[in-house]
């Protein structure tokens, strides 16, 4: 049987335009090179400002633009139903 | 801002959009496949500073019985109700599935969903049970009686169990 679990992402807070860093892009920008993400939940703070659009990016809302990049493969929890028997419990 | 984020699977150069969605996005990962997630600024934002949190969906079971049921001639009845979960999953009537309790003047009478499958997420799973007491020799009544719904639903990587009690009107 196939594994199947939810996930979900969620852009918690959206803070200031990053006007004082350095115009660098951030070491994710491509997605070669793409942050792995080794475990659920993970919470990291990022900024996109500096980023630049590739053409493998894509689009949700276009235009899109100023793309960084994560990895992740899901690992579900090893759990499944236990046999119950209604007139033992 | 304007953040999208967006779900891929497949090769860096071919991908496949799994979801999207502006400020957030939900998708169901199996357990083999490498997802690609992807932030970038839509209708033309600037870009800045992103708090990005990925969390597991909390599973949401909600059981219902319908408020009148029937008793058959022979002292057993009938209950009828439905299961709803967020997204979806099995029941395994193998390993107990959902089981379905009368509670009627201290006496239990007891069925099993044996033909419910499936937990469909988006429309409500009826199910319909007979029920019949534990004692041989007690028959079931018309009148109020509590019903208990207790069961678990899962997929092999997740599961979820409940147990509810609620109320319905049994009529011959």
């Amino acid at each position: 049987m196939r594994r199947v679990v939810w996930f979900g992402v969620l852009l918690v807070g959206l803070v200031s335009p990053s006007g004082g860093l350095a115009a660098v892009p951030p070491s994710n920008d491509q997605i070669a090179n793409a942050t792995p993400i080794s475990s659920i939940p993970f919470y990291h703070v990022v900024h996109d400002g500096q980023a630049t659009s590739q053409p493998q990016d894509l689009s949700c809302n276009p235009p899109d633009g100023h793309s960084i990049w994560f990895t992740v493969k899901p690992r579900p929890a090893a759990t499944s139903p236990e046999p119950r028997h209604p007139t033992h419990r | 801002m304007n953040s999208d984020v967006i779900i891929a699977s497949g090769p860096a150069n071919n991908l496949h959009m799994v979801s999207c969605g502006l400020y957030g996005s939900q998708w169901q990962a199996d357990g083999t496949t490498t997802y690609h997630i992807e932030i970038a600024e839509a209708y033309g934002s600037p870009g800045g500073e992103v708090d990005f949190a990925i969390d597991p969906v909390p599973l949401l079971i909600h059981v219902t019985v319908n408020p009148v049921g029937r008793v058959l001639a022979n002292g057993t009845a009938i209950v009828t109700g439905s299961l709803d979960c967020n997204f979806p999953l099995l029941s395994y009537p193998q390993n107990g599935g959902v089981v379905i309790v009368l509670h009627q003047n201290h006496r239990l009478s007891v069925g099993q969903v044996t033909d419910l499958t499936t937990c469909v997420g988006t429309t409500s799973t009826s199910w319909r049970v007979r029920v019949q007491s534990l004692d041989i020799h007690h028959r079931i009544h018309p009148g109020d009686v509590r019903v208990e719904v207790y069961g678990d639903v899962g997929d092999y990587a997740q599961y979820g169990d409940f147990d509810v009690f609620r109320h319905t009107t049994l009529r011959r």
